[in-house]
């Protein structure tokens, strides 16, 4: 659980953040002040472990209130203004949202300080964890359904979903999909990190082997691979991290 | 930072003195306002010098009446002499060659003109052909050296004011490269800001007010579109942050139009990184919207690819509806022509933006050759 101070002298903007918030439960915020002033009264009594401060405010600016802050306590921007983006991560700022605060924007911001508090773990390392286990380029699949093993190379996977305790491969130059009796979590532990990444809870993909994308407005992606007539479909939150990724 | 005068002069003019058009001037005399400087100056210059020869002869030798018409007549090939001189200097001293270049031109032609002039009078002389003046002045006058002094000190003077005039017209051209420039950018700005899609927007925003999602989804991405436009942008970057930032532009197209709109970004990962001028692609898109939603059937379908191929990244806006010529202007005030000039200018002619329509379609297709560009300094790396 991650406590918070809000400051920004627009109540709106407080009450924003609140709502914005609310949807991450590891986040609790404590108050909301209008000025440094008020944040300074707050500090004297309690000590969050992150404050929301917004730049520019009408008496005096965000920045301002930093030297007097106990180190332990994160500090992230909030403002509507871009150009001081620089300055806020030189002053030793955790994070920096600008207004309207968009809330995919927000999320991973909160990902970042339950990172910092050490939370979570990074998400980055989830597929580097296990490196003794790693397969061979060639490796064997026990096949769902039957006894059957199957044998196949690393690089002609292209996609893992996940179904139940199941999982369905799509390999490059197969018609058809294949079924495998192990897990999405055996397979994070199982394929090399470098070259796979996992979009979502149920999707691993080999990332370079995707040839081009289609985004359908504000529904889904379809995914073109190397290899392969079938498109895979893709929500906002894998699309988001594959952009990042390619 | 490179000054625009710095740009001007590292450009340099050429005038190729046989084009038609120069020739054509010359030959009929049309006086550009430079040849009537010049003519105007020689005028002045010669018939002052005449009077002041014949008042000196006047005075100092009033006997010597055929002195006053040696004189004349000096000052007369003395000013056939200098036309000659400016023909050669035009043609010669029109590329900016270094100043010893110059000079040897110039002391060369001056040389050689005396010479010839020496030349004539000592073979008429030869001839015995009548020539004005006594022969003691030509024997004791030191004429030659008179020559060559007049027509050095007239040469000088040539180039000078040459160079003059070189520096105004430069800062003319500096002047008015600056006002171009100011008026362009901000042409630029208005088009970044975007006040019809904003408008439309905002009119969207309010149409959703028992929305609550809706609002939010049109006012975040609003915001995340106009953050996008109003960036610093650098002269080239990936063609992927464009391309994610229109999906802001058309999820807020999306909400506005409602199941009548039909909407689709592909992209190959390969031209992901390709490197294009900012804002290449949105003044396409804003085209297919405002000439699609009026043109178009009820089911108003947009559609932006972008591949590569053949060593080309071609970016490919369809729209349904019919191909209306861009003559009131468009909404963001850049043209279909202007994008082309701009990538002609970055990428070379082989840079294009061709418009085709097709069967209740209309297809709008940039292509831009995939090695460096020209004309700019060197990319930054993404």
């Amino acid at each position: 659980m991650i406590t918070a101070l809000l400051v920004d002298d627009e109540d709106a903007a407080n009450r924003r953040m609140r709502t914005l918030l609310a949807a991450h439960p590891k986040i609790h915020v404590l108050g909301a002040v209008e000025n440094v002033a008020g944040a300074e009264e707050f500090l004297a009594h309690q000590r969050p472990d992150v404050i929301f401060l917004d730049m520019k405010m009408r008496s005096r600016i965000g920045l301002e209130l930093l030297p007097s802050l106990d180190s332990r306590i994160a500090v992230v921007f909030v403002t509507a203004y871009e150009n001081y983006a620089l300055a806020a991560f030189d002053a030793g700022a955790v994070d920096y949202l600008v207004k309207p605060v968009n809330p995919e924007r927000l999320a991973v911001m909160v990902d970042r300080l339950l990172l910092k508090f050490r939370l979570i773990k990074s998400p980055d390392q989830e597929m580097e964890r296990f490196p003794a286990q790693r397969l061979h380029e060639y490796f064997s699949i026990p096949l769902a359904g039957s006894k059957e093993i199957l044998q196949c190379s690393m690089s002609e996977i292209l996609w893992i979903e996940a179904m139940q305790n199941y999982t369905q491969l799509q390999f490059k130059n197969q018609a058809k999909a294949v079924t495998a009796r192990r897990s999405m979590s055996e397979w994070i532990k199982l394929l090399d990190g470098n070259r796979f990444d996992r979009l979502d809870r149920s999707l691993i993909i080999q990332t370079e082997m995707v040839r081009s994308s289609e985004w359908n407005a504000r529904d889904y992606t379809l995914l073109t691979f190397e290899g392969c007539d079938r498109n895979l479909a893709i929500g906002r939150q894998a699309s988001a991290r594959l952009k990042m990724l390619l | 930072m490179k000054t625009v005068i710095d740009t001007l002069k590292s450009t340099p003019r050429v005038i190729d003195p046989f084009l038609p058009k120069t020739l054509l001037f010359r030959l009929l005399g049309v006086a550009q306002t430079r040849t009537w400087f010049f003519w105007g100056l020689q005028l002045v210059l010669w018939t002052a010098l005449s009077v002041v020869m014949f008042l000196l002869c006047s005075i100092f030798k009033p006997n010597q009446a055929e002195l006053k018409h040696v004189m004349l007549m000096r000052l007369f090939f003395g000013f056939l002499m200098t036309c000659i001189l400016r023909e050669v200097y035009r043609t010669s001293l029109l590329r900016n060659q270094q100043g010893w270049k110059n000079t040897m031109v110039l002391v060369v032609s001056c040389l050689v003109l005396t010479g010839l002039e020496q030349l004539i009078t000592t073979l008429m002389l030869y001839l015995k052909l009548p020539i004005p003046g006594s022969l003691d002045f030509l024997n004791t006058g030191h004429p030659v050296i008179l020559r060559l002094i007049v027509l050095l000190v007239w040469s000088g003077f040539y180039l000078l004011i040459l160079k003059v005039e070189k520096a105004h017209a430069l800062e003319m051209r500096a002047l008015k490269a600056e006002v171009s420039a100011r008026e362009n950018r901000l042409r630029q700005l208005q088009a970044q800001m975007n006040p019809h899609f904003l408008f439309n927007a905002l009119n969207t925003v309010l149409a959703c007010k028992d929305d609550p999602v809706a609002v939010e989804e049109v006012t975040q991405n609003l915001a995340d579109f106009l953050r996008f436009s109003l960036r610093e942008t650098p002269e080239l970057e990936p063609l992927a942050l464009e391309l994610d930032a229109l999906e802001t532009y058309l999820t807020v197209q999306r909400i506005r139009f409602g199941d009548n709109l039909i909407c689709k970004i592909g992209c190959d990962t390969a031209a992901r990184s390709v490197l294009v001028p900012p804002l290449l692609v949105q003044p396409l898109l804003e085209n297919a919207f405002n000439y699609g939603a009026k043109t178009s059937p009820s089911l108003l379908q947009v559609i932006l690819t972008a591949k590569l191929e053949a060593g080309f990244l071609v970016v490919t806006v369809a729209n349904t509806g019919r191909w209306v010529s861009p003559g009131g202007g468009l909404s963001s005030g850049i043209g279909l022509s202007s994008v082309e000039q701009r990538l002609k200018i970055l990428f070379g002619d082989e840079a294009t933006v061709c418009p085709k329509a097709d069967d209740g379609w209309v297809y709008v297709t940039v292509r831009i050759p995939m090695n460096q560009p020209l004309a700019t300094e060197s990319p930054r790396p993404s």
